[in-house]
C-alpha cells in the first residue's frame, strides 16, 4: 500500500477525535502498527489537530464595557416585528395596490354576473349529466378577498409602523 | 452554569429583573464574541454584532421554549446576526479589501509561526469549511452544537470537517516543505 485512501483518512480523523471504540479501535490500531504510511499520515493529521487546538480553542474577550453597553441599549431597538420596516412598507404597498385594483374592478361591474358550475367547468364535454345548479356570486367572492386584504393591511401596518413607533416613544419616555 | 441556574435566571428576567440578564450576558459574552469574531474577522464589528445578538435574545426570550440549552439558542442568534452583518458589509466593502484588512490585522497579532502557517493554510479553504473548522475547535463545542449553530445536518458537517482537515493537512505540508526549501 503506497497511498492513503479517503476512508483511511476518515478513520485516522475518527481516531484522533476519539470516536473509535471497542473492536473497531483494536482493529485500527493493529492496522496502524503494520503500516508506516498510515503512521506518517497520522502524525501529519495529529500535528494539524494540535495546531488547530492551540490556535482556535482560546476564547477571545470582548471590551471590558461589553455588558454595560448591552444593558444600556437593551431597549433602544425593537425586535418584536420579524418584518423590517422597509419590507413591511413594500408589502403594505403591494397589498393596498391589489385591494385597490379589485375594488376598481368590482366598481366597474366586472364580477356582477352570476356564474354556474356548468359554465365554470367544461364537464359537458365529458358527461351527459349536468352538474347541480350552484351559482357563484363573483362579486361576493371578490368582496371577501378585498376584506381579507384589508385585514392584512392593518396587521402589516401595525407590525411594521405603529407598534415600533409606539414602542420607541415609550422607550424615550422611560 | 448549569441548565437549572440558567432557567432560574431566565425566570427572574421574565419577571422583570434585568440585572439577571446582565449576569447571563457576562457569562456568555466571550463565547458569543468569539463566534462573531470567527465569522466577521474584525473585532469592532464582532463586538457590535454580539452585542446586537444579546439585545435580540433579550427581546425574544419569551419565545425561548427551554427544550434546548439557552447557550445553544443564544449562539444560534449570534451566528445569524454575525452572518447578516457580514452580508451587509460585503455590499459596502469589496471582498478583496475585506480579506486584506483581516489578514493585516491577524498577521500583526500572530507572533507564533505555527499560527501563521495554520492561518495561511486556512485561507485556502472555502468559507463554509473554514468556519466549520473554526467553530469545531472552539473549546467545549461539540459536533452537535456546531451543526445546530450552522443549521446543518450532523453527518454533513462531520464530512465537511473531515474533508477540510484533510485538505488543511495537505496544504500545510506543502507550505512547510516550501518554507524548508527557502531556509
Amino acid at each position: 500500500m503506497d497511498k492513503i485512501t479517503s476512508a483511511q483518512d476518515d478513520q485516522l480523523l475518527n481516531y484522533l477525535d476519539r470516536n473509535l471504540a471497542g473492536a473497531q479501535l483494536i482493529q485500527f490500531e493493529k492496522e496502524l502498527e503494520s503500516s508506516a504510511i498510515l503512521k506518517n499520515r497520522l502524525e501529519e493529521l495529529r500535528s494539524i489537530h494540535g495546531m488547530l487546538i492551540s490556535s482556535h480553542s482560546i476564547l477571545e474577550s470582548p471590551s471590558p464595557l461589553f455588558v454595560n453597553k448591552v444593558m444600556k441599549n437593551l431597549h433602544s431597538k425593537s425586535y418584536s416585528s420579524s418584518l423590517s420596516p422597509r419590507n413591511g412598507l413594500f408589502l403594505l404597498t403591494g397589498v393596498m395596490i391589489a385591494a385597490g385594483i379589485l375594488i376598481a374592478m368590482v366598481g366597474a361591474g366586472i364580477f356582477d354576473q352570476m356564474i354556474t358550475l356548468d359554465q365554470l367547468l367544461p364537464v359537458k364535454n365529458y358527461f351527459q349529466q349536468s352538474l347541480p345548479v350552484v351559482s357563484i356570486n363573483g362579486n361576493l367572492v371578490i368582496k371577501v378577498i378585498v376584506g381579507l386584504n384589508l385585514v392584512l393591511v392593518f396587521i402589516v401596518l401595525d407590525r411594521t409602523v405603529l407598534k415600533p413607533f409606539f414602542q420607541r416613544r415609550a422607550g424615550m419616555q422611560l | 452554569m448549569t441548565a437549572r441556574e440558567e432557567n432560574q435566571l431566565i425566570d427572574s428576567i421574565l419577571a422583570g429583573n434585568q440585572d439577571s440578564y446582565a449576569e447571563l450576558v457576562d457569562h456568555y459574552k466571550s463565547f458569543a464574541f468569539t463566534i462573531a469574531l470567527k465569522i466577521l474577522n474584525n473585532r469592532p464589528e464582532a463586538e457590535e454584532a454580539s452585542q446586537d445578538a444579546f439585545i435580540k435574545a433579550f427581546h425574544y426570550l419569551k419565545g425561548f421554549n427551554r427544550q434546548a440549552r439557552f447557550s445553544t439558542w443564544l449562539y444560534r442568534i449570534v451566528f445569524n446576526t454575525a452572518v447578516s452583518y457580514k452580508r451587509k458589509n460585503s455590499r459596502v466593502l469589496s471582498s478583496i479589501e475585506f480579506h486584506d484588512s483581516a489578514n493585516e490585522e491577524s498577521s500583526s497579532l500572530e507572533k507564533d509561526d505555527k499560527k501563521k502557517f495554520v492561518s495561511k493554510a486556512m485561507d485556502q479553504l472555502n468559507e463554509a469549511d473554514r468556519l466549520a473548522i473554526q467553530l469545531y475547535y472552539i473549546k467545549e463545542f461539540s459536533l452537535e452544537e456546531v451543526a445546530e449553530l450552522m443549521g446543518q445536518n450532523m453527518n454533513t458537517l462531520k464530512v465537511r470537517i473531515h474533508r477540510a482537515r484533510q485538505r488543511l493537512a495537505d496544504v500545510l505540508m506543502k507550505i512547510l516543505k516550501e518554507e524548508a526549501l527557502t531556509l
